[in-house]
């Protein structure tokens, strides 16, 4: 009888045992914002996921009306949003045919009194160690914008900055030739005429960013430039004036898993010098990627005399870009960070986040959103005229999961302060 | 005493039964429940499937074998968590395993547990002399990536590691030479690296290493051959071993393994089959590798139009590259479609990617509809991607004579063949040739950095 009804039972007994536990990582997730956000997509429904490089927030024809500019390397193309009175986005195409742009700078190249546009072209989105990047001038003209081409035979261009580095009253060029395998920083001369010739300031595959500040308050432009390859570095250029630069390493991270992501400039203490914002947490070389303990935000503070003080401010996983503003309204700087890579397969890990200023620079994570996921890119700026500070991000989906999908997407600031 | 023998008898068979019962009901409902994390919502329906069996084979009763394929599935698919909780069980049942331990170490080792992989992993050593090397290859990553950066225990437990590295082992050897370079060691990592070279020449990353530790020692002329020779040499070396070692399991399972299966099933003979099941798999998700080879396919078969809306999509929802955009304007071609837009799509595919293969398609266009100079053009520009490729590859015998028939005629890379023929003379020893070649890139476009500084450095010396 008793085997009868254990043979009869057994199977049908769930097993309810627990494999043992073992501390793990679930991701990075924060409390929720005290600040309301309210989100808004200015693009298309999204189809397919979406592979936008760069967004930027930018008054781009004068009317006093920031636009939002954005890159998206899947359709190959430059498109700006304009929010109409109701707060209903349009999408204007800028320029197509342009083979996947990582960046654009917005600046007014050639001193006629309107904003052109210099595009890095990667020519490749993925893994490419060949001569496919270029340099694009999208000059404007009126309604319409010309297209040169100012540089072409180079590996793939991930950023280009522009500033006066020679002291002649032109703009010059700072470029990030990431490359793949091989790659360099460069300076490029303004010789007139829509013409520069290139100077060689650092050989290294994978510079991701090379933004332009006088990091040593001489009142020249220095060059910066992440290095996130073979090498997980930060260079500075020192303008000695006459185009030349002396080359100067920040830092280096022997582990060289770190996944450099993204650089910015910005006097985070306001103590009156240019600091660096540093991001750490690109996983591209897995197929499937998780957060790392060393992911996150680390500032570096400028101490003088070409030395900075890094500070772990943030170990959001996946960490990939980040902005700096005042969003709540209290006079000091706060750091928005998205993520590319946290652990996506969970609900609530946060994708884009905002630290707190406590005003000594001590730092509160607070999460504004868990989707859209796999966020690359975030510019901070007034996007509704209300003056105060809105985020806008972009969403690269390459890597699975596919869920939560977002290209361009804008959160708007609903502090009352 | 004879009458209570048959009930002594039956109370004993039902106090065995009870406790061979109870301890099979306390057995079955104490073994461990593998993970179930929210796989079909996440994956294809086709590997949610393999993994619905993998957990049933791992949950009745589950062996050893049965945990770490599960937790290699978890693996291969990102779920990390979940695949260490599995090999962890999957070692608990079978210690010795060097299997298991090592999948067990692979798998912390992505979750960012450094010092838990590394754990694992050293017992591999001894019971795995095959994957000796790898194992310390990977914990001195492990010690690299620890959550003190830079701190000065964890560089020397990680150079303890490589040191015991086999010679042969390039990832490893190159690892150690990196850490003593960038640990201010140069001079140390210099005998390894000349070693290496002499091993492994084509190896570019090798070049550039070495070219930074000449600068550290202040030789910087060495520093600027071994950067140049960067430029030529075309190897790479695989470190991302981790990567590696998930990644090639993928298609064991799922989708990826009906698609491996249908790679393998393609020939000649049964390429309607073949399509069916590309066919059905594109149905189930859409893989960008499964719809180039359908084209592919589709192509050969004499399906043109098919193969151009395959390609359309492809790259509606990839994003265009060079090679999709050459396999568009061959199957627009096989259509039939108007000459014109196929020359506008490989001339696309041509300001992606500076390409032989496209100027040679193009030519062949232009020969048949175009006017002789554009045919010219063409034909030059393909000789200078030809001399570029050469070039890449330190062929620099081959690559003159190309570089020569490419700065013959104006095109639109005119500029840089002439550079890069200086270049190729500067490399062989040929000063004047090489200034002469400069010169004339000079004189096209004045704006020209490299050829500028190379005829002030040719100038110089």
């Amino acid at each position: 009888m008793v085997p009868l009804a254990t043979w009869i039972v057994l199977p049908r007994l769930p097993a309810s045992g627990s494999l043992p536990q073992t501390p793990h990582n679930p991701g990075s997730i924060y409390p929720p914002s005290e600040i309301p956000f309210r989100r808004q997509s200015p693009g298309p429904s999204i189809e397919i996921p979406p592979r936008i490089s760069h967004v930027q927030i930018v008054d781009l024809d004068g009317d006093s009306k920031p636009e939002i500019l954005a890159c998206d390397a899947l359709a190959h193309r430059l498109v700006s949003y304009r929010r109409g009175n109701g707060g209903k986005w349009s999408e204007h195409p800028i320029q197509a045919r342009m083979a996947a742009p990582s960046h654009a700078t917005v600046v007014d190249i050639e001193g006629d009194g309107d904003l052109d546009i210099l595009v890095a072209i990667l020519g490749n989105a993925f893994p490419d160690d060949s001569h496919v990047g270029r340099i694009l001038l999208l000059e404007r003209n009126g309604d319409r914008y010309d297209r040169h081409v100012l540089l072409d035979g180079t590996r793939r261009i991930a950023d280009i900055q522009a500033g006066d580095l020679d002291g002649d009253g032109d703009l010059d060029l700072a470029v990030a030739e990431f490359g793949y395998a091989r790659g360099r920083v460069l300076w490029l001369e303004n010789i007139g005429q829509r013409r520069f010739r290139d100077h060689q300031l650092l050989h290294a595959p994978g510079t991701i960013n090379v933004p332009l500040a006088d990091l040593d308050g001489d009142g020249d432009l220095d060059i910066a430039a992440n290095v996130s390859q073979d090498d997980e570095e930060i260079w500075a250029f020192e303008n000695q004036g006459e185009g030349r630069f002396r080359k100067r390493l920040l830092h280096k991270w022997l582990n060289f898993d770190i996944g450099g992501s993204g650089m910015i400039t910005s006097d985070l203490d306001n103590d009156g010098d240019v600091d660096l914002l540093v991001t750490v947490g690109d996983n591209l070389e897995y197929a499937y990627t998780y957060p790392q303990p060393y992911h996150g935000c680390f500032w570096f503070e400028n101490t003088g005399d070409w030395s900075f003080a890094v500070h772990r401010i943030s170990s959001l996983g996946g960490a990939h870009a980040a902005s700096v503003a005042d969003l709540d309204g209290d006079g000091d700087n706060d750091v928005v960070l998205v993520s590319m890579f946290n652990a996506w397969y969970r609900d609530g890990t946060a994708s884009l986040v905002w630290l707190e200023n406590d005003g000594h620079q001590q730092f509160t994570h607070q999460q504004i959103a868990s989707s859209p996921t796999h966020l690359v890119t975030v510019a901070t700026g007034d996007i509704n005229g209300d003056r105060q500070p809105d985020i806008v991000a972009g969403g690269w989906h390459v890597i699975p999961p596919f869920r939560r999908l977002g290209g361009v997407t804008t959160w708007i600031n609903g502090n009352r302060k | 005493m004879s009458r209570l023998h048959p009930k002594l008898l039956l109370t004993v068979v039902l106090v065995i039964e009870s406790v061979v019962s109870g301890w099979a009901v306390s057995g079955k409902l104490s073994r461990p429940v593998p993970p179930r994390p929210p796989v079909a919502l996440l994956v294809d329906t086709e590997t949610a499937r393999d993994f619905r069996k993998l957990r049933a084979a791992a949950d009745t009763p589950g062996q050893s074998d049965d945990w770490l394929a599960l937790g290699q599935a978890f693996a291969v698919y990102g779920f990390f968590p979940e695949a260490d909780r599995c090999l962890g069980r999957a070692t608990q049942l079978d210690p010795q395993s060097a299997n298991n331990l090592f999948w067990w170490g692979l798998v912390l080792n992505r979750l960012g547990q450094t010092t838990r992989s590394t754990a694992q992993l050293s017992p591999v050593a001894g019971l795995d002399t095959k994957r000796r090397d790898d194992c310390r290859y990977i914990s001195a990553r492990n010690h690299l990536r620890g959550d003190r950066p830079d701190s000065v225990a964890d560089t020397k437990s990680a150079e303890a590691e490589l040191r015991q590295i086999g010679p042969n082992h390039l990832a490893g050897q190159y690892l150690l030479s990196y850490l003593l370079v960038h640990s201010d060691r140069s001079a140390e990592a210099m005998p390894i690296l000349d070693r290496l070279i002499a091993d492994h020449a084509d190896v570019h990353r090798l070049y550039q290493l070495r070219a930074r530790a000449a600068e550290h020692l202040g030789e910087f002329n060495k520093a600027h051959r071994d950067r140049e020779l960067a430029e030529r040499m075309p190897e790479t070396i695989a470190t991302d071993a981790v990567a590696d070692r998930l990644g090639d399991r993928s298609h064991e399972f799922g989708l990826d393994n009906r698609i491996f299966r249908a790679g393998r099933l393609a020939s000649p003979r049964n390429l309607d089959a073949v399509v069916k099941e590309l066919t059905e798999i594109l149905g189930i998700a859409y893989r960008p590798r499964v719809a180039r080879l359908l084209a592919s396919i589709e192509l050969r078969r004499g399906r043109a139009a098919s193969a151009v809306k395959l390609i359309e999509t492809l790259i509606r929802r990839d994003g265009a590259t060079a090679e999709t955009l050459i396999e568009l304007g061959l199957a627009r071609q096989a259509a039939g479609e108007d000459p014109a837009d196929v020359f506008s799509t490989f001339q696309r595919a041509l300001r992606y990617r500076l390409d032989p293969k496209i100027c040679r398609l193009m030519a062949r266009l232009i020969t048949k509809n175009g006017k002789p100079g554009e045919i010219e053009r063409l034909e030059a520009l393909c000789k200078h991607a030809e001399g570029l490729q050469a070039f890449r590859e330190n062929r620099l015998e081959q690559a003159v004579p190309l570089f020569k028939q490419a700065t013959a005629v104006d095109h639109q890379e005119q500029a840089d063949s002439f550079f890069f023929l200086g270049e190729c003379h500067r490399h062989q020893g040929r000063r004047q040739p090489a200034i002469d070649a400069y010169r004339r890139c000079l004189e096209l476009r004045p704006h020209h950095g490299r050829a500028a500084d190379a005829v002030d450095r040719l100038g110089q010396g």
